[in-house]
């Protein structure tokens, strides 16, 4: 795991090879890159769970018997009314869909966008991390290669 | 290079190659189970949660058919109990995997020093 001990982390960097280093390399931008659409996915559920909210939001007084279109796929509708304004359906998860009030769903949608916030904000916080150890490697990277040119240039000029 | 020796490396090699494919699956596996476990340690929680007088449906195909809440509980509570089993075992799976690798990486390591060695002299 990354979250080994920085200093003895630090120590067997400088000791690896170069072709090690760039494998590493590779794996870091492997590993922020997976961080990265996580983290989209996570900020794409949260606006799906606030769209679902603010759908629950407009079940109103106001807007009983009113006459809404039903998607019955995505480019078919039909239209219908709009005769409950009490209670919907919520997805629960694995195929699972519990019957709620609107202010339980409310509620619901709350704690789910709460949730997946609370997670994305731990991927970016990993991100942060490993793009700190990321920059870390690459500095060393470059350390070992302009050291390996210099000895290259040595060993040229005693040669000659 | 002795031709037995080449031969040996070459299905020690395979062999190695072979568990490092297993591992990945392995690990694949791993994964679709963790994932498997938060969405019912979700669902479950919901039932927790859920009023008394909430129904309860599945989705079957393209319709919602009404379930009994309890029957429903318990399912979901089954399915967990498997889930954390099945990562048990994966585990312990992935551990002994990991020791063999090594094992093997170790003795393909002194094959090829061998190889080396004899192919110097």
């Amino acid at each position: 795991m990354a979250t080994a001990n920085p200093k003895t982390q630090t120590i067997s960097l400088e000791d690896m090879p170069l072709p090690q280093l760039h494998k590493l390399k590779a794996q870091f931008e492997e590993e922020i890159g997976e961080l990265t659409t996580a983290f989209t996915q996570m900020k794409q559920a949260q606006a799906t769970f606030r769209e679902c909210k603010s759908c629950v939001e407009s079940m109103t007084a106001d807007n009983m018997d009113k006459t809404i279109m039903v998607p019955l796929t995505n480019s078919l509708y039909v239209p219908g009314k709009l005769s409950n304004i009490d209670s919907v359906v919520v997805d629960a998860g694995t195929g699972y869909y519990i019957e709620k009030s609107v202010g339980d769903a409310a509620q619901y949608y709350d704690a789910k966008a709460e949730f997946v916030q609370g997670n994305a904000k731990k991927i970016q916080e990993t991100i942060e991390q490993k793009q700190t150890s990321f920059r870390g490697l690459l500095e060393i990277i470059q350390f070992k290669m302009t050291q390996q040119q210099r000895q290259q240039q040595q060993q040229q000029a005693a040669s000659k | 290079m002795s031709e037995a020796q080449r031969k040996r490396l070459e299905t020690e090699t395979m062999a190695m190659q072979k568990m490092q494919k297993e591992y990945q699956t392995l690990v694949i596996n791993r994964q679709q189970l963790d994932s498997q476990l938060q969405e019912n340690e979700l669902v479950d929680k919901e039932f927790k949660l859920m009023k008394d007088d909430a129904r309860v449906y599945k989705l079957t195909g393209p319709v919602l058919l009404p379930q009994d809440k309890t029957e429903a509980a318990t399912n979901v509570e089954k399915r967990l109990e498997f889930i954390r089993s099945e990562i048990k075992r994966v585990d312990g799976r992935i551990e002994t995997l990991a020791k063999e690798q090594e094992k093997k990486s170790v003795e393909i390591f002194k094959l090829q020093m061998d190889i080396q060695g004899i192919s110097k002299q």
